[in-house]
């Protein structure tokens, strides 16, 4: 959870990535009615032991879960105070297990194995308007622009603080904004000049 | 008929049929009728087909089921679903689909997408079928006229939800409507609409990476300006292409990208207690830019507040703490207590969101969906 993939030749690395997405679907949906936490228990057993199987690298990850930390205290926190700790441990425990579970796929996957993965899905939808290759032009450009205008906002962070000596706050993410709008028409401007809508028909 | 629209009646065909999948919802305020989906794919193989085809497309489903498939709601299927007390009902999604195609093309020019389809899904969905549906029903189990009354009651509710479902469906995907119903211009999407929603989407993951304000009024809740990103998205970009960043936003996360606050990424997030507000960004974008566009009169700062508490707040919430229910096994009350710790800060936001885009137009009045 605290980031995707990482390299790696393990015995998950080469299950194809469509079977796993399959596989964790139909985990989730088979976890879903287990009331018994000995089975859960197990499960979660289960998958730290993948967890292992996959070296240090993996296990390092399973600190990632401390994000969630707060909001599992209130959720047990609450079910404590209805007087049933078995329920809250319960959904403590499922709520972890399918968590490391999903993550172990998207730990273990490359976001293009991902992406061919769902193209075949993408293309029952295109009776509906959904054209997969401008998605994966459209999944391509966020991924190229988050560090962009990453720099781009810590730039206008710095300027700030050189010419007022204060902490930005909200005020700089208009202008943000529209310079990043007025980005885009070029970008869609040089698509266009390169011939994109063309081949696109 | 050519190979394409060959496709699509069987596309609508099997979409009926895998609405019938679909869990019954039992809704409490309905006194437990239930409802099931599948009408629902037969209005909207009406809408998006035209009234022939999308009779085709229901008859096919017909023929599925009368050879045996359990495709009918429930896992029904074979020749006894044709001699059962709901017959009038299968029967009628044949002229259902019509009806809705019908409509559509009768009204949807002059309507708009989602309020002619909204009109489409409940003549198709619900009169014409409760009109076929209730006679057959009260004959075959030769009740009175008065429980076929309270039958068409206990179904409206259903009836106008799923109506609106086939208007929004028609409004989001309006480029592949049977009739031409889109104000102006073209069928598929602009470049620059694509790398507009696409650098939009980019903008919500780059809030997401932005250091967390502690406010100390929230009660040291940490607050991440994504979801900030969302109203945004919805003020900035309008409903339609709003929703679509946020999709977008999701679909990358989901394929591994770690672009959630906090870095967090992949399909684990999915699966947490929260994951319901994350599902929620997308209802909460397109019911900002919906609240937008009503509220075209109002000054913009109001406005934009405004539409980010009904949607940002309102419709997140009310897919978030249902899931937070349901996932962590708790009542609606007590989700609802454990998510209350994030509307000061969610407040804030909003307020904020206003300010945002009050300067955002000044700066580029062109920039916001509605100043064109």
């Amino acid at each position: 959870m605290i980031a995707g993939y990482f390299e790696g030749r393990s015995w998950l690395h080469r299950i194809w990535p469509g079977v796993k997405l399959l596989a964790l679907a139909a985990v989730s949906v088979a976890l879903l009615p287990v009331q018994d936490w000995r089975l859960l228990l197990a499960c979660l057993c289960l998958c730290l032991a993948a967890y292992a199987s996959l070296g240090q690298q993996a296990l390092r990850r399973i600190a990632g879960l401390r994000a969630f930390l707060p909001l599992l205290a209130i959720l047990f926190g609450l079910h404590l105070i209805s007087g049933d700790p078995l329920a809250g441990f319960v959904a403590v425990i499922r709520l972890v297990l399918m968590v490391l579970l999903a993550d172990l796929v998207s730990m273990t996957t490359t976001m293009q194995g991902m992406m061919n993965a769902m193209m075949p899905v993408l293309r029952l939808f295109r009776p509906l308007g959904i054209n997969p290759r401008k998605l994966a032009l459209a999944v391509a450009l966020v991924i190229r622009f988050v560090p962009v205008l990453g720099a781009n906002w810590e730039a206008r962070q710095e300027a700030w603080r050189a010419r007022t000596g204060r902490k930005p706050g909200f005020r700089l993410i208009a202008p943000f904004i529209v310079e990043t709008l007025r980005l885009g028409e070029q970008v869609a401007e040089s698509l266009d000049a390169r011939g994109f809508r063309r081949e696109g028909r | 008929m050519d190979l394409r629209t060959l496709g699509r009646v069987v596309f609508f065909a099997a979409l009926i049929a895998a609405l019938g999948l679909v869990p019954r919802f039992d809704l409490p305020m309905l006194g437990g009728v239930p409802i099931t989906a599948q009408s629902l794919g037969v209005t909207l193989a009406g809408v998006f087909l035209g009234p022939r085809n999308g009779a085709l497309s229901a008859l096919l489903f017909l023929i599925g089921v009368g050879f045996g498939f359990p495709i009918l709601a429930g896992g029904r299927g074979g020749f006894d679903v044709f001699t059962g007390p709901t017959v009038g009902y299968v029967l009628g999604f044949v002229p259902g689909a019509f009806v809705a195609g019908w409509a559509m093309e009768r009204w949807g020019g002059r309507l708009g997408p989602f309020m002619g389809g909204t009109l489409a899904g409940f003549l198709g969905g619900y009169v014409v079928l409760n009109l076929i549906g209730i006679p057959v029903n009260l004959w075959l189990t030769g009740r009175g006229l008065g429980s076929g009354v309270d039958l068409a009651l206990g179904l409206l509710a259903g009836g106008v939800v799923k109506a609106l479902v086939t208007g929004l469906a028609a409004f989001l995907f309006r480029e592949s409507l049977a009739t031409e119903v889109q104000e102006g211009g073209g069928g598929d999407m602009e470049t620059r609409d694509l790398v507009r929603i696409a650098l939009f989407a980019a903008i919500i993951a780059a809030l997401g990476l932005l250091p967390k304000f502690d406010l100390p009024v929230a009660g040291g809740v940490p607050i991440t300006a994504q979801s900030m990103g969302v109203m945004l998205a919805g003020v900035i970009l309008g409903a339609r292409q709003g929703a679509l960043a946020v999709m977008l936003f999701l679909f990358v996360v989901a394929l591994g990208a770690p672009l959630l606050a906090g870095g967090r990424g992949g399909l684990g997030v999915f699966f947490g207690p929260g994951g319901g507000f994350l599902i929620g960004f997308v209802p909460a974008a397109y019911a900002t830019g919906v609240m937008m566009d009503k509220l075209g009169r109002t000054p913009l700062l109001i406005a934009a507040i405004f539409a980010s508490v009904i949607g940002g707040i309102l419709v997140m919430y009310a897919f978030g703490i249902p899931w937070l229910a349901w996932k962590a096994n708790l009542t609606l009350l007590k989700a609802f207590y454990a998510s209350t710790v994030f509307l000061p800060g969610d407040l804030l936001k909003a307020v904020a969101v206003g300010f945002i885009a009050e300067l955002a137009s000044r700066a580029a009045p062109q920039a916001l969906a509605r100043g064109r």
